[in-house]
């Protein structure tokens, strides 16, 4: 199973730093006033995810590169 | 920027540009030898890490724009042309000729897709996915 959650987001404010979503999956939904199952599946009145996964920000990394044909690189370079 | 900066020279520089901070720089200098001339080849290599407040401040959840470069001030790209003294491109170069490049080692962001296995074909499953920014209480969608 895979599930896109490309579509969800959190508001953003000015100074917010992180970005962190959960993705739980379960065998039952999760809304309110369902039945409690009693299968193989569960402990007690609790559903118990499947699986749960915490998503945060990877850093992005860039490689700057410079090369020359001797050791006595002394010049410069603009960004 | 001068090509021996020091990594913490390269990551003020950085953070100098509006809108950036949050920058992490390594350096690596590497000398190899080489079968033909000119024998030797030098190398210096800076590794820059993008913190999650960089993206924030881009405007953009993830990817940066890639860092363009030059060597004679004045055309810009992922790779400036190679410089060297006398060759009508020569711009602060002491040495032989240079060439830098920029790439991308890693694209940032968050994952946006989940594989979930070991799961029955027949049974039906529900996903629950939730977001938050760190100010704001976490919300469900």
């Amino acid at each position: 199973m895979e599930i896109d959650s490309s579509g969800v987001s959190a508001p953003r404010l000015h100074g917010s730093r992180n970005f962190i979503a959960d993705l739980v999956i379960s065998s039952e939904p999760l809304t309110e006033s369902s039945e409690p199952p009693f299968d193989a599946g569960t402990t007690g009145m609790e559903v118990l995810p499947l699986g749960r996964r915490r998503l945060v920000p990877e850093p992005e990394v860039q490689l700057i590169t410079i090369t020359g044909r001797s050791r006595d690189l002394h010049g410069s370079v603009m960004f | 920027m001068a090509v021996n900066a020091s990594s913490e020279e390269m990551t003020i520089a950085l953070e100098s540009i509006r809108g950036l901070d949050g920058i992490i720089v390594k350096k690596t200098v590497r000398q190899e030898s080489t079968d033909n001339l000119p024998f030797e080849k030098y190398t210096v290599e800076f590794e820059v890490a993008f913190s999650s407040s960089a993206y924030l401040n881009l405007g953009s959840l993830g990817s940066v724009p890639l860092l363009l470069v030059s060597t004679d001030g004045l055309s810009f790209g992922s790779q400036g042309p190679a410089a060297s003294r006398g060759d009508g491109t020569f711009f602060g170069m002491f040495g032989s000729q240079f060439i830098a490049t920029t790439a991308k080692l890693r694209r940032g962001g968050i994952e946006s897709r989940a594989r979930v296995n070991g799961v029955d074909p027949d049974a039906a499953y529900y996903a629950r996915v939730r977001a938050g920014n760190g100010v704001l209480p976490q919300s469900s969608f």
